[in-house]
Formats: structure tokens, C-alpha cells, sequence
């Protein structure tokens, strides 16, 4: 091709991508709408809200008051829920990927067995659990306590990480793992140095979306927190839509703050996430 | 690599630090609580208005001055999530000492999670010395002496809560646009002259161009006005209709005799009725039927409304929300001596007979049954409620509290008739009343159109209501029968008190009027061919 | 590589490894498990959840099958599950339009932006979503009424005799009952859920260069190339989503409850079959009731899936 052509052509595909962009911001404002609404309206008070509930208020009229308030507000909450949530993520993972472990390894006498006994459990409604698992906590007197939220948690999560930590595992040449037992590795050791590098990418994913699930979980703790200083984000967020209605920039301070914590956790591990998911969905 | 690395290293310590910061916290909060000398009493009630909160916190000081060794703990609930937050605490066994009954409970759940007041209420409050109530037992110091729902529960016979408050309702309206819109005009007395003052607000709102309604209303508040209007309306109808011939035509009674057919909605009383409630719907806002309790609150704090209807459990909320002066007067209802309505009305309802509310209920689990009776022996004192009533801005449940200025217009109107039919019967007839409401009041309804509809749906509604509450007074009367024969026994034994006759005599005679009304529901549906079972 | 087999035997040496999946089994036992049986055992009871129950045989199951409400809430569930399996194209098409990009960069840089609300946690987005609904300060009602849709609504609402949309009346969603269900399938506009895209993207990640070569060779337009290249080869990915949707959806009950309340909002029409569970359960105290409503739910799921192993196949 002559130069000419070659710098139309060129031309010509930069441009060609340009509808498909604007559709794609198109689509992400439209998603991100209600970021904008809760940044913007935790820097009114009422009155500025009423009158202009729409545009952002400029920074010198910014009712910084409400972040404090906000904070006062949620602060305990978030204190629970990253102590419940960290908790959950650590321990559920640690046990998920002792247990695929066991699966993807060996065939025990007994696999099939206990293998079906985890399947069967993805099919179970959770909702019917709820109120003998009510009960179970009562005669535990684990009742309006932290610790039962993390024990439930932990145990929510384990069949679907053990079924995806299990493929991932199988996959993992089997030469590495001998040759680790011809070290006299034991079979932790195996783990800690063998499957935890390798599966290291759908590791950190599957704890993000535990660690994201967990977070957002407000059924639970609504049903098994009494006392205000044990709530969770979700419950608390809940209470305080009922008890604040109506003051929405306040509220919607509150909200921002308790956005907080999962920005950090999204800045960090970003790449993680991204990347994680996309050696698990191909496996998938 | 490098910097994944530092990134994922720096996010982790993150973690870690903000973990241990939320441990360290919660291990804090463990410490603080494990005090054992220092007695924790919690109480939980729904009333979000605005200075409950604060009278119950300025209460709560009061009474841990006098007690340092006690601590008590206000917990608010949303309504939102109040049933099964009530359900899980109970059963769960983790429920605050007192809580707020009135919600409508089963009477099962409250004799099994409640304690029965009956030997409380009859001791004298040791709070109340020095006043003029000193030495009466606790329940004859109350302005309603616990004679109703939610205090005294009929079908377990015996007290169960001790109120705090008492409500009425009212029409609040804005002082300063009354005074643009109709001068020096007295406010309306009677029905006819509200419908004038709406048409004046309709005119001023035109000439003015600003957008005005007369009156806000709501899903919640609109049904205060209109069922205002059935009740006086249909007063001499009941009083037709009513065969015991005491004054008071109960809803079982009425319902009934629509069942047999004696009254029906093509009746001249339920006609205008029907057609005087259309007529005030129409001067509220389009489509208020949809609209929730505080979208009401809302147009009338912006000026927007001349009037709108709510009880005084929203003084607080009003003064604190509304720019402007506000006051408030009785909903008028159609006046006996027009010739229009003098076939139906007998006169203005009287408040007599209203129960005092926001009664607290002792639970059973708690772990400090006499500190938590105490505290509600307090709250309920002359003084108590006093203060009580002063922040809050709530009538008083106790006699001889003053009160507040802004309080006076909501106080009781005691001298009236009683009210007519009541517009429904059972959860399913409130249900079916409801959802076709709006066949009266929408911009293109009729009363016709909601007489067709109601005469429809309502007899099914109020049969399935009939099964209900039968089934519910077989149990109650079973449940009667044993506790009938342990008063006997206890009346009868050598160490009877005064009190267990009166309470012998009580019961049995409240037991032997339940009876009756469950054997004449049995006999009324046979002669109609009717199935109370399912 | 498949799980080596281990003879009884070896087994016998290795037993350390059953240590190892043990805690696991005991959670999942205690919490899972104990709990799902106990819902069996109690459903055949009448059980107000303390310690007193009274065995009534097959009563509550006579009482499902009489049950209005929870027969239609399944009504409701099932217009959800069409509208949801509705709301997976956005997220599909938001990861073809990316994919398509020819700019590496621009690909990461979006995949992180689709991540972005995420960082909202689902419950704010839920009131802000509730507070969009509001009729008088509500977002939406104010875009309808800005963009004259609100008059389109009107118009068709004559024609079709709704009786919901009127001038001049703000449009209450959640507390009309004929909008409820319309209000639930609108919420999360536009639809485009982030790990739902992410992992389509990935799939599509896997579609070699050569496919689209020869596509292009032969002429084909985008749409075809989507319909025979794309979508069958993320097919695996589409049949996992709509699984985990149809599954969840059936027994979710959260986003009801809290945008309508426990009962389903106005007119109840919000209710689904997880919400009467709840209710039933959690705000009437009828617990051996909800027992056994979850056990029909499980077969009704159970029975789902059943039929989309047999008929749902994926060809490689």
C-alpha cells in the first residue's frame, strides 16, 4: 500500500472503534449514576437538597459536618463488619482449599461419598435453613453474638470455593507434588508450598468475592444481632434507612463512608480480581 | 512485578491493621459490658417521631441518678423490620426487658413471652408519693384506669402493659396561609364548612397561581379523616340496627347483620356516607392513595397543604419540621342539625372511651424483671410522666399531668355519641376496605362503583373473618376453662385474698360474655347455612 | 490430572488426609446440613419455634397446596426469572463491545470502570435506588417527566386502560400495586452486572484470532459474528450464569424485603416465594409452616435443575 493509503487506512481505524466507545461510557455513566448521586448529596444539608437535589454543590458550600456525622454513625458498624468479614475470608479459605485439596489429590475410599455430600448443598434453597439454623445458634447461645455470624460464613461459603479450588488443583502436574513427597513433605507442606503459589490468581479472586458477598450480607445479621453495637454494615445501614429517613444528606454521608473500605480493597487488588477471573471463568 | 508485589504487600498489611484495629475495638466493647455489678435494663419501642427519644433519654437520666447502679438502654426499632425483629428476639431468647406492645400479636405469643401485671397493677406506685395519687393502685392513676387494648388483653384476661401516652387525632393546619386564604374566618365546626374552606383554598390557590391543596393526604393518614366520616355517619343506623340496645353496636354485631342482609351498601347512610368521603378525597392530592405517611408530612412542612390530618403522636415531628405557626382542631364531621344528614347523624363522636397508648410490656426471659417493673413504675409516675409528656409533646396517660400549650387542642373531647358501623371487619376485610378504595376516591370512581365492588367481595372477606376470630375464641375459651378453675380453687383455699374473688368475679364474667358471643356466631351462621370451619 | 486412587490399605497410612477435609465437613455439617434436615423433620410439625411443636403430619402441606399467595408469588418469581435472564444481554453485550475494541488498553482500562460500582455496597445502591422510586423527590419520575416519556406513559395508559399512569399525578412505583412488579424489573437499570462481564470477557479471551480472520474473509457482519462465533463459545459461561440466576432468583427474597417490606408491598404483589418463607417464619411466628414451604421450594429447584443438566447441553 502506498503511504497515503496507509494513513488513511490508519485514520480510518481509529475511528472505527468510536461508536462502540461511546456506547461502552454510555453505559458506565449510566451505571455509575448512583456514585455520583451518594458523593453529591452527602455535601448538602436538607434544605440545599430540596432545592437543588441534582447538581453538586460547590466546595465551599460543602456540608463537610455530614462526613463526621456519618462517620459517628456507621464508624461501630464498620469496625464489626471488617473483623466478621476478614475472619470469614481467612478461615473459609484456608479450609476450602484443605478440603479440594483432599478431593483433587486423592481418591479416598469414601470420595464419592462425601463429594456428593458437598454437591447436593449447592442445590439446597438457603432460605429454608434459616430457621432451624435460628435455632441451632439459640441452643449454641451463639445468639446476638459476632461469632456466629463468622462460624455461618465460613460455612456458607466452602462448597462453592471446594468445587472451583478443585478443578484448579486437579490441574496442577502431579510430578510437582511427588517430587515434594520424595522431600518428605506432608501433605500441609504440600499445600502451602505447592498449591498456594500455583492457584494463588483463583485464590485471591475467590476471596474477593467472599470478602464482597460477606460485606454486603445484612440477612444473617438482621436476624441474629440484637444490640445496636454488634450490628454489621448491613443491618446497621438498614436501621439507619428507618430511623434517618429523610435526612438524606446525612444518610447519604454515611453511605459514602461505607463505601470506603471496599475502594481500598478494590485500589489494591484490582489486578487480582481482574486477572483471577479470567482464569477462573475460562475453567469454569 | 515489582510493583504488584509492593501493591498486594501494602493492600494486605492494610487488611491486617484495620482488622486488628476492629478487634481491638470489639475486645474494648466485651470489657466495658462485663461489669457485674451494674444491672442493664433494656427497653425497645418503634416511635421514631421526633423528642421521643429525647423525653425517654432525659427519663433514663433521671432515673440512673437515682439508681446508680443500674443502667438503661433505649432501643429503637424501625418499623420496617419490627416483626420479625420481635419474632427473632423472642424465640431467640435475647429480647430486651420492656418492649413496646400495641403491634397486634397473638394472644399465644403474648401469654408466652409476656408477664401477666395483674397483681402489679393493683399495688399502689411508690413514685407517686406526695401527689395526689399516693396510695391508689397503679392502674386507677391512669386517665383510661388500663380498661383497654393494648393494657388489659381480653382474651387472656389480665394486663399485660402499662402505657405511656394517649393519642387523638386531629386536623394540623398552617396558621399563616389559614390567615392569607380565609382572614378572621372561625375554623370549620362542622363538615359542610371545611368542604367551603377547601373551595376557598382552591380559589386562592387559582388567583395566586401558587400550587395549594387543601388538605395533604396519605395511604396513612387519609383513612383517619374518612373513616371519621362512615362512623358518624352510620351512628343512627347502629343504633337502628343494634339489638342489645346498649349504645355501643360492637363490629361483630354490625358485620353480622350485613351477613344476614339487614344493611347493605345501597343503605341511604352508607350512600351519603360514601359520597362524603368521595368528596373530601377529591380535595386532596392527586393521587394520595399512593402516597406514604411522610410524602404527607412533606407537602404540608413545605406550605404546600392548608391542612393535613395525623395524630398527636406527630406534634413533636410538626413543630420541628414546619417553618411556620401551626395549630390544630377536631376533623369536622357533618353536622345533626343540617337537614341533610340529621337522618344519619346522632352527633359529634365522643373520645371517652379511647385506650391509652405506647404501653410497655414486661417479658418473661428477662433477666431483671423487678428493675425493669421499677423503671416503668417510674416512667409512669405523676412526675414521670410529666416530664414525658413536657419533652415529648405527647398527651399524658397519667391523670393530673399539665399539659404542655401546644398539647391542649389534641386533649380529649369527652362529651359525644358513639361512633356507627366500623367500615370493616377481620384483617381481610381491612384488606379488601383498602385495595378498592381507590374505586371511590380515584379521579374516575364512584361510590356506586365501590358499593358494587365492596358488596362483591366484602361478605367473603367477612366470613373468612368470622372463622377467624371464632377459631381464636375456642382457644381463649378452652384456655378460660383452666384458668377459671384455678381462681376457683385459689378463692377458695384458706390463704384467698380480697383480690382473687374480684379477679374470680371479673373473669368469670368476662369469660361467660366471650362465651356467649362465641355461641351465638355459632348459632347465627347455621340459621344461614353458613361453615365456620374450613 | 484426575485424583490418583488410593487402595484401602494406603488409605489406612494416609488417614491424616481425611484431618485435613474434616473441619470442613464438620462446618458444612453443623451449619448446612444439621440445619436443612431440621427443617425437614420440623415441617411436618406445627412449630411456633420454641420448644413446643406438635406433630401434625402432613397439615402444612395440605395448607401449601390451598395457599394462594404462595402460589402466586411463584407467578411473580417466574416473570423475575424472564425478566433477570432478560437483564444478562446488556452484560453480554457491554463484554462483546469491549472485546471488539482494538486498543489493549482501552480493554483493561474499561474492564476496571465496569468494576468501579462495585465499590457501592449493594445496600446503598438499594436505597438509592429506593430513593429514585421516590414520587415527589424520585429521579426517575423527574427523567419521565423531563424527557415527555411521562406523556407517552399517560397516552398509553388510556389506550390500555391501566389506570396508573394520570397527568399530573407523580407516578408512585412501590406503593401501587400494578407497578410493583414493573419497579422490580426496572431497578439496577442498566443492567450490567460486573462479575457478569468480567467473566464473559474472559471467555471471550479465549476465541482465537484465526476465527475472526476467517470470518472476516468470508465477508461476515458483526451481528453474524456474534451469532456464530461469540455467543456459542461463551455458551459455558451464559449456562453457569443462568443456572446461579435462575437458582438465586427463585430463592431470593432479599431485594423484596427491602424495597417493599415484609409483606410484599402494596397489594402484596412484591411477594415471592423466599419473601412467604420469611414471612411466614420471621413475622408470623409460623415456623413448622415455613418449613415446609422451604422444603417445596427445594424440590421445585431440584426439579430445575434436573431439567436443564438433561436439556441445556453445551457443544464443544
Amino acid at each position: 500500500m502506498s503511504a497515503v493509503t496507509e494513513t488513511v487506512v490508519a485514520r480510518k481505524k481509529r475511528f472505527v472503534d468510536l461508536p462502540k466507545h461511546a456506547i461502552i461510557w454510555l453505559v458506565l455513566a449510566m451505571e455509575l449514576i448512583p456514585m455520583y448521586m451518594m458523593i453529591q448529596i452527602s455535601g448538602k444539608d436538607n434544605t440545599t437538597f430540596m432545592l437543588n437535589p441534582w447538581w453538586p454543590v460547590g466546595l465551599r458550600e460543602w456540608a463537610w459536618e455530614n462526613l463526621a456525622f456519618g462517620f459517628q454513625l456507621i464508624g461501630p458498624y464498620i469496625a464489626n463488619t471488617v473483623f466478621v468479614t476478614v475472619s470469614i475470608t481467612f478461615f473459609s479459605m484456608i479450609l476450602a482449599v484443605m478440603a479440594a485439596y483432599f478431593f483433587a489429590r486423592y481418591r479416598m475410599p469414601l470420595h464419592g461419598v462425601l463429594w456428593y455430600f458437598f454437591l447436593i448443598l449447592m442445590l439446597m434453597p438457603g432460605v429454608a435453613n434459616i430457621v432451624p439454623l435460628f435455632m441451632l445458634l439459640k441452643s449454641m447461645n451463639l445468639l446476638n453474638t459476632l461469632w456466629a455470624l463468622i462460624v455461618i460464613g465460613i460455612a456458607g461459603g466452602q462448597v462453592f470455593k471446594i468445587f472451583v479450588l478443585r478443578n484448579f488443583i486437579e490441574d496442577i502436574p502431579r510430578d510437582l507434588f511427588e517430587a515434594a513427597q520424595i522431600d518428605g513433605a506432608s501433605h500441609l507442606q504440600q499445600i502451602r508450598h505447592i498449591v498456594l503459589p500455583m492457584a494463588a490468581p483463583i485464590i485471591g479472586t475467590l476471596a474477593i468475592l467472599a470478602f464482597l458477598s460477606q460485606w454486603n450480607d445484612f440477612m444473617m445479621p438482621l436476624i441474629i444481632l440484637r444490640d445496636k453495637e454488634l450490628f454489621t454494615l448491613g443491618v446497621g445501614l438498614i436501621y439507619l434507612d428507618g430511623e434517618y429517613v429523610k435526612q438524606w444528606g446525612q444518610i447519604m454521608a454515611a453511605f459514602l463512608i461505607a463505601s470506603v473500605p471496599l475502594f481500598i480493597l478494590f485500589i489494591f487488588c484490582m489486578k487480582l480480581f481482574v486477572r483471577g477471573l479470567a482464569a477462573g471463568a475460562v475453567k469454569g | 512485578m515489582n510493583r504488584d508485589r509492593i501493591m498486594n504487600t501494602i493492600g494486605f498489611s492494610l487488611v491486617a491493621f484495620c482488622f486488628l484495629w476492629a478487634a481491638w475495638r470489639i475486645m474494648d466493647r466485651g470489657r466495658e459490658a462485663a461489669d457485674p455489678d451494674r444491672v442493664v435494663i433494656r427497653f425497645a419501642h418503634w416511635q421514631l417521631e421526633s423528642g421521643i427519644r429525647g423525653a425517654f433519654d432525659e427519663l433514663i437520666r433521671q432515673y440512673e441518678e437515682r439508681h446508680p447502679h443500674v443502667r438503661v438502654e433505649q432501643m429503637l426499632i424501625p418499623e420496617r423490620v419490627y416483626s420479625n425483629w420481635l419474632i427473632t428476639q423472642l424465640v431467640g431468647g435475647t429480647a430486651p426487658d420492656l418492649i413496646e406492645i400495641g403491634r397486634p400479636m397473638s394472644d399465644e405469643r403474648m401469654a408466652r413471652y409476656f408477664t401477666p401485671l395483674m397483681k402489679e397493677v393493683n399495688q399502689p406506685n411508690p413514685y407517686n408519693e406526695g401527689t395526689e395519687l399516693e396510695g391508689l393502685p397503679w392502674r386507677d392513676t391512669f386517665v383510661d384506669g388500663l380498661a383497654g387494648s393494648p393494657s388489659y388483653n381480653p382474651g387472656l384476661l389480665d394486663f399485660y402493659g402499662v402505657p405511656t401516652a394517649m393519642f387523638t387525632v386531629r386536623l394540623y393546619y398552617n396558621k399563616d396561609l389559614y390567615r392569607r386564604i380565609a382572614g378572621d374566618r372561625p375554623l370549620p365546626a362542622t363538615y359542610d364548612e371545611l368542604i367551603e374552606l377547601c373551595d376557598l383554598v382552591h380559589a386562592y390557590a387559582q388567583e395566586t397561581g401558587e400550587v395549594l391543596i387543601p388538605i395533604a393526604g396519605s395511604q396513612y393518614n387519609a383513612p383517619m379523616i374518612l373513616l371519621q366520616l362512615w362512623t358518624s355517619l352510620t351512628q343512627k343506623m347502629a343504633l337502628e340496627l343494634s339489638t342489645t340496645y346498649n349504645l355501643i353496636l360492637p363490629s361483630d354485631q354490625a358485620w353480622m347483620h350485613f351477613l344476614k342482609g339487614n344493611w347493605d351498601y345501597s343503605n341511604p347512610s352508607v350512600s351519603v356516607a360514601l359520597t362524603a368521603m368521595r368528596e373530601v378525597g377529591r380535595h386532596m392530592q392527586s393521587g394520595f392513595l399512593s402516597l406514604l405517611r411522610d410524602d404527607a408530612m412533606f407537602y404540608f412542612v413545605q406550605g404546600r397543604a392548608l391542612m393535613t390530618a395525623s395524630g398527636s403522636w406527630d406534634i413533636g415531628s410538626m413543630y420541628a419540621q414546619a417553618p411556620f405557626e401551626i395549630a390544630a382542631f377536631p376533623i369536622p364531621m357533618p353536622s345533626r342539625n343540617d337537614p341533610k344528614y340529621e337522618d344519619y347523624i346522632l352527633g359529634p363522636l365522643s373520645e371517652a372511651g379511647y385506650s391509652a397508648g405506647a404501653a410497655f410490656g414486661l417479658v418473661q426471659q428477662s433477666k431483671h424483671p423487678e428493675e425493669a417493673l421499677d423503671f416503668l413504675r417510674f416512667i409512669t409516675s405523676q412526675q414521670g410522666n410529666q416530664t414525658f409528656s413536657d419533652i415529648s409533646l405527647w398527651l399524658p396517660s397519667v391523670i393530673g399531668v399539665e399539659l404542655p400549650e401546644k398539647v391542649k387542642p389534641f386533649d380529649l373531647i369527652v362529651e359525644g355519641y358513639t361512633g356507627g358501623v366500623v367500615p370493616y371487619f377481620g384483617a381481610d376485610g381491612q384488606r379488601v376496605f383498602r385495595n378498592y378504595l381507590h374505586t371511590l376516591l380515584d379521579y374516575d370512581g364512584s361510590p356506586g362503583e365501590f358499593a358494587t365492588i365492596m358488596t362483591e367481595r366484602m361478605p367473603g372477606a367477612v366470613i373468612e373473618g368470622f372463622r377467624l376470630s371464632h377459631a381464636g375464641r375456642i382457644r381463649q375459651w378452652r384456655r378460660g376453662d383452666s384458668l377459671l378453675g384455678s381462681l376457683i380453687m385459689l378463692s377458695e383455699s384458706e390463704t384467698s385474698e380480697e383480690l382473687d374473688r374480684v379477679r374470680l368475679a371479673e373473669t368469670l364474667e368476662a369469660a361467660v360474655d366471650q362465651e356467649t358471643m362465641m355461641l351465638w356466631v355459632e348459632s347465627e351462621f347455621e340459621t344461614m347455612g353458613l361453615s365456620l370451619e374450613y | 490430572m484426575a485424583p490418583q486412587t488410593v487402595s484401602l490399605r494406603k488409605a489406612l497410612h494416609e488417614w491424616r488426609l481425611y484431618l485435613i477435609v474434616l473441619p470442613s465437613i464438620l462446618f458444612v455439617a453443623t451449619f448446612s446440613y444439621y440445619p436443612a434436615i431440621s427443617a425437614v423433620y420440623h415441617s411436618f410439625f406445627e412449630w411456633q419455634g420454641g420448644e413446643v411443636k406438635q406433630f401434625i403430619q402432613f397439615t402444612n402441606f395440605r395448607r401449601i397446596w390451598n395457599d394462594q399467595v404462595f402460589w402466586s408469588s411463584f407467578g411473580v418469581v417466574s416473570i423475575l426469572i424472564a425478566a433477570n435472564i432478560l437483564k444478562m444481554v446488556p452484560s453480554i453485550l457491554l463484554a462483546v463491545l469491549i472485546h471488539r475494541l482494538r486498543s489493549d488498553k482501552w480493554q483493561y482500562y474499561y474492564r476496571v470502570l465496569v468494576v468501579i460500582p462495585m465499590i457501592v455496597p449493594h445496600l446503598v445502591v438499594l436505597f438509592i435506588w429506593k430513593f429514585f422510586f421516590d414520587p415527589n423527590l424520585g429521579f426517575l419520575n423527574r427523567i419521565l417527566d423531563a424527557t415527555g416519556l411521562k406523556t407517552v406513559l399517560v397516552h398509553m395508559d388510556s389506550l390500555f386502560g391501566w389506570g396508573v399512569f394520570r397527568e399530573g399525578i407523580p407516578i408512585a412505583w412501590l406503593s401501587t400495586p400494578d407497578l410493583i412488579v414493573p419497579s422490580l424489573i426496572i431497578w439496577g437499570f442498566p443492567w450490567i452486572g460486573a462479575v457478569g462481564v468480567l467473566i464473559y470477557l474472559a471467555g471471550l479471551q479465549a476465541i482465537g484470532t484465526e476465527v475472526y480472520e476467517a470470518a472476516e474473509l468470508d465477508g461476515a457482519t458483526s451481528w453474524q459474528k456474534f451469532k456464530f462465533i461469540e455467543f456459542p463459545l461463551i455458551m459455558t459461561q451464559i449456562r453457569i450464569m443462568l443456572v446461579l440466576l435462575i437458582i438465586g432468583t427463585l430463592q431470593g427474597f432479599g431485594l423484596q424485603l427491602l424495597l417493599l417490606g415484609d409483606s410484599g408491598g402494596a397489594g402484596g404483589r412484591g411477594m415471592v416465594p423466599g419473601l412467604w418463607m420469611f414471612n411466614r417464619g420471621f413475622v408470623a411466628g409460623e415456623f413448622g409452616y415455613a418449613c415446609a414451604l422451604g422444603m417445596v421450594l427445594f424440590f421445585f429447584i431440584l426439579f430445575l435443575t434436573y431439567i436443564n443438566n438433561k436439556y441445556v447441553r453445551v457443544d464443544k
